[in-house]
């Protein structure tokens, strides 16, 4: 089932980007969050939501500063200089409030989710050793893990 | 006259984004009130004229379901149209928001068409129909 959910929450992941941020995006293979890059970034920011249902778990997202400004612009049609800081979260944690509602409504009609409340996640407290879905977006790169509770 | 529209969603970015869809979809001369829960909302819907109410499901404080039941119990609210917009896609939940009172739902990734569509079954055209894009720009959000 993680294997299934995470495929699917990568098809999401290239919708949502595509589809409400104007930005295409392209996997790669697998690795550690540590190998990824992006932790070495200190403008990266992390957020997380929980998930509960015939299968229960959470999504993180990481998302390097300057990715999410251009990524706030497009959403929100704002020039880059005028987005605070509040408003680049708030796009973070939509998108992954998004990117996990398309990507449950992809399964099967039969199970059942239902969805908390996204928040932001202090870089320090993301799992860096779990495997991580990187992928390629506008010249830099984000990472998803996918936790899931047995 | 303006039609004043209520957004209850508890991101600001999301609310900007319906607010920017809304004009694209011909409503841009509308009156438009932001809240970030139910509880919010229903305290504002007390004190100010709404015509409709675009509202997410997951929210803190009060979600959206148990806002529209709120404020379904409210002799002055009770009849509003309520649209919800979110995420939340799946048959059962959709089936919880028409039974709560919903008079329609739009789901998260949207269109402005999808929102457009959803309005004029609710108010009719909007009242700034100059407006109305129907180019590609602009519409997909």
């Amino acid at each position: 089932m993680k294997n299934t959910l995470m495929t699917v929450m990568m098809t999401s992941i290239s919708e949502v980007l595509e589809t409400m941020f104007f930005l295409p995006a392209e996997q790669q293979e697998d690795r550690v969050l540590s190998g990824s890059g992006l932790l070495e970034n200190p403008d990266t920011l992390s957020a997380e939501l929980s998930f509960s249902g015939d299968v229960s778990g959470r999504l993180i997202m990481v998302v390097p500063g300057g990715l999410l400004a251009e990524m706030t612009e497009n959403f929100m049609g704002e020039s880059t200089d005028r987005l605070s800081r509040a408003l680049m979260e708030g796009t973070l944690t939509e998108l992954l409030n998004m990117v996990c509602g398309n990507a449950l409504r992809k399964l099967d009609a039969g199970h059942s989710f239902d969805l908390g409340i996204p928040a932001m996640l202090d870089i320090s407290s993301v799992p860096s050793d779990l495997p991580a879905a990187v992928m390629d977006v506008s010249d830099t790169r984000i990472a998803s893990i996918l936790e899931i509770q047995d | 006259m303006a039609y004043s529209i209520l957004i209850v969603d508890d991101s600001l970015p999301m609310r900007s984004v319906i607010k920017k869809t809304l004009a694209a979809a011909g409503y841009g001369g509308a009156d438009i009130l932001e809240a970030e829960n139910g509880q919010q909302a229903l305290e504002m819907m007390r004190h100010n004229w709404v015509d409709v109410v675009l509202t997410d499901y997951n929210m803190p404080v009060m979600n959206g379901l148990d806002f529209i039941l709120e404020a379904k119990k409210e002799d002055l609210l009770k009849d509003l149209p309520f649209v919800v917009v979110s995420t939340e896609g799946n048959d059962k939940r959709i089936e919880q928001f028409m039974q709560s009172g919903a008079a329609g739902y739009v789901t998260k990734p949207f269109t402005a068409e999808s929102i457009r569509d959803v309005m004029v079954t609710i108010l009719g055209e909007g009242d700034d129909e100059e407006h109305v894009d129907d180019s590609d720009d602009d519409l997909d959000f």
